[in-house]
């Protein structure tokens, strides 16, 4: 038989060879399959036992299973006071998890979260705790924790300067001069400036939120993990309608340029009342158009101000009569704005206030004041230029001298604005109220407590004191009619802390003297939001869960 | 088209059916206590088997106790013979009037072991379940309490509203209804 294989194969002989050795592979891997798959693995012991005080520090840690696991990436972490220190080498040996410690922990309890997943593919996860050095288990929430506020604040102020003077000088050219060329590179940059600052914001906000300190902006949990979305959303759309007006001031008609960039100016304004004190007391329609206003109107002042200060240094002198009308159309402009400006602040400051009082009494009144003070300066400029520098260059228009005094004041009137826009960046996360926005620490935990119902009755939790530490969880059970349930076993407790991806820790509770009234110790190591399932059998088929959040601060 | 050379078609052969083997092997068996519902039309009657392969953490299984739900008009237990089974009835129940018999709805099957099945060991009841007519779109779940010498495994927890079931730790068994058949059958 004629072989028509070109190259490899040349007998039969070789083709059942072939085959033969691709059968044994087959079979071979099929050996190679995972066993009979068998229950969860479960955790036997750990070294150091759960609890533990130790005198000195254990170079590893070491879990115990009931048969062999496999390891998760950066599934083992290690966590003290503080918060997280980092993740822990792992290896296995036979059915135990080895994890590396890191040298000199130094005193103090220390939580180690492990996860692994058992032969049949479910995760397991766990906690364990121990203690350095100090007698008792017992755990509290470092005091002081890192309040980057005024960090954020300056962020923000930026911010904000960025987003008003770019949309103020785009709306300049457009509405006061009305020419085609257009200053293009000071509005580029601020919409740089502003785009830069509000991405900045989205892990700035959060590490603020969570007490976490600055340093942290490059761990990319404090990007992604704890973001609030709106942060991202604010970013996004500051970065597409500055691009949207931007690109429309290539259009070729005036009408399409002023729509363009009045559509883009207008969305970018309209990130102003999504983030901040409009949102207190839920969506105010009125309440989130007067803030816009106000920011329009700041945005046409302070942009306006910067593109008449160009404006001038340029076209002053070398055409005082087109100049003067400039100067004269944007007055105007500025003196309506301003009312504007100030009417709408007013109208928000009178509902963020809760009294007159608070003027003085909160940080947020001091800083408001402040604003108004330091926006009494421009204004008195403003009016000077209006009413007497103006008409003073009119009258003798070929005076480079009264261009320069009138670029100065206006320069100067830029610059006091630049101090407002700071001061309304610290402004913004001050409470109102008088109360820190964020939650810190030093604010006395109150005890937790709250009824839940479920399918058979009702559930009384009560955690005390509701702070890290050691707590005791009293759970009362309620059928249906309000009395007591007894239940057979008492329920079982887990606590976990999903924004740490911490848990679960079980605990038990026990008997109290009253009927249906269970009490125990919980251990809570962190401050957060936990989440506490009870799980009640209820019957012999019938299980209940209740799951209750509480923040622990 | 030229046909590959041998070797080639041999490999990629071969690798498929690895591949193939290899995905048939690591999908996880699973070690709770299974439902397989040979019928799940409304109004329908059928086989429907109770199956485990493991014990409570390792101690062998002595009983097995299915809680039956609303939703069941009627259950044949089926006869396992290393087992001794039993049916538990509510009779303060109402008989269903549908012609089938006045006999008082079953609640419980209880599968008593004459010999301690050890873990590792594969079981299964099976049980002939006629489906009420009225339930379609409803999941039915029947708890299972698994007996061990040395404690017990409850596969007792049904998803709260909005909870993934395939979270739960120790799900109950469970069979969605789905719409009856044209020629509803016995």
């Amino acid at each position: 038989m004629r072989d028509h294989t070109p190259g490899y194969v040349r007998s039969g002989a070789t083709q059942r060879a072939w085959l033969l050795l691709l059968v044994v592979a087959m079979l071979a891997l099929a050996g190679m399959q995972p066993g009979e798959a068998s229950a969860h693995a479960s955790l036997t012991g750990t070294d150091p036992a759960d609890g533990a005080v130790l005198d000195a520090a254990p170079e590893r840690v070491t879990l115990s299973f009931s048969e062999p696991v496999d390891l998760v990436e950066e599934g083992y972490r290690l966590f003290d006071d503080e918060g997280l220190i980092g993740t822990l080498e792992a290896e296995t040996a036979g059915p135990d998890v080895l994890l590396t410690l890191p040298d000199d922990p130094g005193d103090g309890s220390y939580v180690v979260a492990w996860r692994v997943i058992s032969a049949d593919g479910h995760p397991i996860s766990g906690v364990l705790l121990f203690s350095l050095g100090e007698a008792g288990g017992a755990r509290v929430a470092v005091p002081d924790e890192a309040n980057i506020t005024p960090v954020v604040s300056v962020v923000q102020g930026i911010a904000y300067m960025g987003l008003l003077a770019a949309v103020g000088l785009l709306l300049f050219r457009v509405l006061v001069t009305g020419d085609v060329r257009v200053d293009r590179i000071p509005a580029l940059v601020a919409a740089v400036i502003a785009v830069i600052g509000h991405v900045l914001l989205i892990p700035l906000a959060a590490l603020r939120g969570a007490g976490r300190p600055l340093g942290d902006v490059f761990q990319a949990d404090a990007w992604n993990g704890g973001t609030d979305d709106l942060t991202v959303i604010v970013a996004l759309i500051v970065a597409v309608a500055l691009a949207g007006a931007f690109i429309a001031t290539y259009a070729r008609s005036g009408t399409q340029r002023l729509a363009g960039v009045l559509t883009g100016s207008l969305g970018t304004l309209v990130t102003l009342p999504m983030v901040g004190h409009t949102r207190t007391d839920g969506f105010s329609a009125m309440l989130s158009g007067i803030d816009l206003v106000h920011g329009l109107a700041g945005a046409v002042w302070f942009g306006g101000l910067i593109g008449l200060a160009r404006y001038l240094r340029r076209e002053g002198s070398r055409d005082p009569l087109m100049a003067v009308r400039v100067v004269s159309r944007f007055s105007t402009l500025a003196g309506i704005v301003f009312a504007i400006a100030a009417a709408s602040g007013v109208y928000l400051a009178f509902q963020y206030l809760d009294s007159l009082d608070a003027l003085v009494d909160t940080t947020y009144g001091r800083l408001l004041i402040a604003k108004i003070l330091v926006l009494l300066v421009p204004f008195g400029l403003a009016a000077w230029n209006r009413f007497s520098l103006i008409p003073t260059v009119a009258r003798e228009p070929d005076t480079s001298a009264t261009w320069h005094r009138l670029r100065r004041v206006v320069i100067a009137e830029v610059l006091l604005l630049i101090a407002v826009v700071g001061l309304t960046g610290f402004l913004v996360l001050q409470s109102p109220q008088g109360e820190p926005v964020a939650a810190e620490s030093g604010i006395a935990a109150t005890p937790y407590e709250e009824t839940v119902e479920f399918n058979g009755g009702t559930l009384d939790v009560r955690l005390t004191p509701g702070a890290a530490g050691t707590n005791e969880l009293t759970v009362d059970v309620r059928g249906e009619d309000g009395s007591p349930v007894v239940l057979e076993n008492p329920p079982g407790v887990t606590l976990s802390l999903p924004e740490q991806g911490l848990g679960p820790i079980s605990e038990s509770l026990e008997e109290t003297e009253t009927p249906g009234v269970y009490a125990g110790e919980v251990q809570i190591p962190l401050r957060g939001e936990w989440e506490i399932l009870i799980g009640m059998r209820l019957s012999r088929f019938e299980q209940a869960t209740v799951t209750v959040t509480v923040d622990i601060p | 088209m030229k046909r590959l050379p041998f070797a080639c078609r041999s490999a990629v052969l071969g690798a498929g059916a690895a591949a193939l083997l290899l995905v048939s092997g690591l999908a996880p068996a699973s070690a709770h206590v299974n439902l397989n519902a040979e019928t799940t039309a409304a109004g329908s009657s059928g086989l429907f088997r109770f199956s485990f392969s493991h014990g409570c953490d390792g101690s062998a299984t002595t009983e097995v106790a299915i809680a039956i739900p609303e939703g069941v008009r009627s259950v044949s237990p089926g006869m396992n013979y290393g087992w001794t089974v039993e049916k538990v009835t509510d009779e303060s129940a109402t008989p269903a009037a549908d012609g089938h018999g006045a006999a008082a709805p079953v609640t419980e099957v209880i599968y008593t072991a004459k010999e301690p099945v050890e873990d590792g060991f594969y079981d299964e009841f099976v049980l002939r379940v006629s489906l009420a007519d009225d339930i379609e779109g409803e999941t039915l779940y029947f708890p299972v309490v698994q007996t061990c010498e040395e404690g017990e495994a409850a596969w007792i927890e049904i998803p709260a509203e909005g909870e993934d079931g395939d979270e739960l730790e120790y799900p109950a068994p469970s069979m969605t209804v789905t719409a009856p058949e044209e020629n509803g059958g016995h």
